[in-house]
């Protein structure tokens, strides 16, 4: 019998509707598991054990008396820090927020409380989401827990490490150039990256706001598609948001893929990528022929260029969205009295390596006589990225490739060269100029016991077909797992 | 700037003086390595034929109306609360400005 913080959305659901545990149960049995490993893991920023308790209380007794609970009634999850949260701090992982506590609920966290779902911490990350290891957190690194030598991805790094050890049944990320797929691959997880519009980022601290996107990072496909299902949808304080129709996700994971087109993009499988990477995928290839898929080999020649498109784009929204950390009406405020000395000193103390960095990368981006030179070249090549990323859905249902090119890497390794870390996000980054969804699963083990990361890419707005597929892959190589 | 140039530490500081952002002479070392290298791996879109391609937006939505209703909104008093250095009458301290 599974410990009941190794349950799934699913199963905790079933258990908790037949009345075999209660939810107080459920979220004691996540919390005990939290204070068991944070002292090596750290994955969490804040933990909120009273009131998860009492909220839990309160769900318990609603279901003794038969009144009516959420889709989500009594099920512990833990939030990355950039989600704001009434009366709980929120720190983006940067000096420059410590102690800040938002006025309001991001629209996540409204969605998940009226379906009864229990907020129990808020999780580490890299600052503003600058980074893939979660070592830029002005709050000290987090571990995997699959090798607690090793990062456990970033920048939700985190939630990834959260849901792999049971801190929580699930975890909301956020993903501006991989920042779900990329701690989902390294810590053995599931996690979305939706279409750019489908779930409302109000409340989400932004980074780069033509890229952010909301997303589920959960322990398996069936789950990451119910909480999708759950989040999804338009917001009126978001304009970026769809009116596209939400589909209830987790109801057509099983349809059959005979026939269906899996496309290979051999710009992904060349030099650079581990080799056990490369076996991992070869033999999520070799499943997805045995369902009955036509395999393509499909090419995205401009690859090469999308990560200094996504960059030079990224950062110089990041730079304008940072803007606004002047320390004047929330933040670290440095001890200056000249107004504008103020200004320069705060954002000096409060912002650290690679906020400073991508701030200034960006301003320079952006300033006179560079503009067109970096930032509108990069718009247009991100035209052709799209542009060729839509024609490879003529062809094909959706795109296979790695996760990330690489094993996760030990603490420290790359600290020092901040343009090696970015070129390790060659296969997430080159996602979210175009706004399509993709979904990072567990494609295998590696003989140490690491995990494998592969990444399914859909059209905009087919999340349930990158469900469908992910499903019914997870299904074949379940036993070869764990 | 030419790729093969380094970028200069005054050049750094002066990217600091436009983003607002304090940095002191050991930092500006550092970092003109590193936007260096940035800025020269980034110079390698100048290879992109882009003639005629313009970036409209991820999705279908391009601008996206709405009727200008007054709601109700958050008070002042939640709004102002996690300024550091408050007035007594709550409202903020701005030092002479003209």
């Amino acid at each position: 019998m599974k410990r009941l913080y190794e349950l799934t959305v699913k199963e905790a659901l079933e258990l908790l509707e037949s009345k075999e545990i209660t939810a107080r149960e459920l979220v004691q049995s996540c919390l005990d598991r939290i204070e068991e490993m944070e002292p090596t893991i750290h994955a969490f920023l804040l933990i909120i054990k009273e009131e998860a308790l009492k909220a839990a209380d309160q769900i318990d007794m609603k279901r003794t008396k038969g009144e009516p609970l959420g889709k989500l009634a009594g099920i512990p999850y833990s939030l990355k820090d950039v989600y704001s949260t009434k009366g709980y701090t929120t720190t983006a992982g940067s000096k420059m927020l410590e102690g800040y506590i938002a006025p309001y609920n991001a629209t996540v966290v409204e969605k998940l409380a009226k379906e009864d779902a229990i907020l129990i911490g808020k999780t580490n990350c890299d600052p503003f989401g600058f980074g893939s290891s979660t070592e830029n957190s002005a709050y000290g690194v987090t571990r995997n827990p699959l090798d607690t030598d090793r990062v456990p991805g970033g920048s939700s790094g985190g939630s990834g490490a959260a849901v792999a050890y049971g801190g929580g049944l699930f975890s909301i990320g956020e993903d501006t150039g991989g920042s779900i797929r990329c701690p989902a691959a390294f810590c053995g997880i599931v996690g979305l990256k939706p279409t750019y519009g489908r779930v409302s980022r109000y409340g989400s601290i932004a980074y780069a706001s033509s890229y952010d996107t909301v997303g589920p990072m959960t322990k398996d496909i069936y789950d990451n598609a119910l909480i999708l299902s759950v989040i999804a949808g338009k917001d009126t304080r978001d304009a970026t948001t769809s009116a596209e129709k939400v589909k209830p996700y987790h109801q057509a994971l099983d349809l059959s893929l005979k026939g269906r087109k899996v496309g290979v993009v051999k710009e992904y499988l060349g030099d650079g990528v581990d080799e056990e990477v490369k076996k991992a995928i070869n033999q999520a290839i070799e499943v997805y022929k045995s369902l009955g898929c036509e395999i393509v080999e499909v090419s995205l020649p401009y690859t090469e260029y999308a990560i200094a498109a996504y960059y030079v784009i990224g950062i110089s929204e990041a730079s304008s969205n940072l803007a606004r950390m002047d320390g004047i009406r929330f933040g670290h405020e440095a001890n200056v009295d000249d107004w504008k000395d103020k200004i320069i000193k705060t954002r000096g103390e409060g912002f650290g390596p690679e906020e400073k960095r991508r701030v200034m990368v960006g301003t320079y981006a952006l300033s006179t006589g560079y503009a067109d030179k970096y930032y509108h070249k990069a718009q247009q090549v991100r035209a052709i990225l799209k542009d060729d990323i839509l024609k490879a859905f003529k062809k094909v249902d959706i795109l296979l490739t790695p996760t990330m090119p690489v094993l996760p890497p030990k603490i420290g390794e790359n600290t020092d060269d901040p343009l090696k870390m970015w070129l390790m996000d060659a296969f997430t980054v080159t996602i979210n100029p175009v706004g399509v969804p993709a979904l990072a699963l567990p494609a295998g083990n590696t003989k140490d016991g690491l995990s494998v990361g592969m990444q399914l890419i859909g059209p905009h707005f087919k999340e349930d077909t990158l469900y469908n597929f992910a499903y019914l892959y997870e299904k074949s190589i379940k036993d070869t797992l764990n | 700037m030419n790729p093969k140039d380094k970028i200069t530490i005054e050049e750094v500081k002066k990217i600091a003086q436009l983003a607002h952002i304090n940095v002191d002479d050991m930092e500006a070392e550092k970092y003109a390595k590193q936007i260096g290298d940035i800025l020269a791996y980034v110079e390698k879109l100048k290879e992109v034929d882009t003639e005629g391609y313009e970036f409209k937006s991820q999705t279908d939505l391009i601008n996206v109306f709405r009727e200008d209703i007054p709601e109700p909104s958050l008070e002042q008093k939640e709004v102002v609360k996690n300024r550091q250095k408050k007035s007594k009458g709550g409202s903020l301290v701005i030092k002479s400005v003209l």
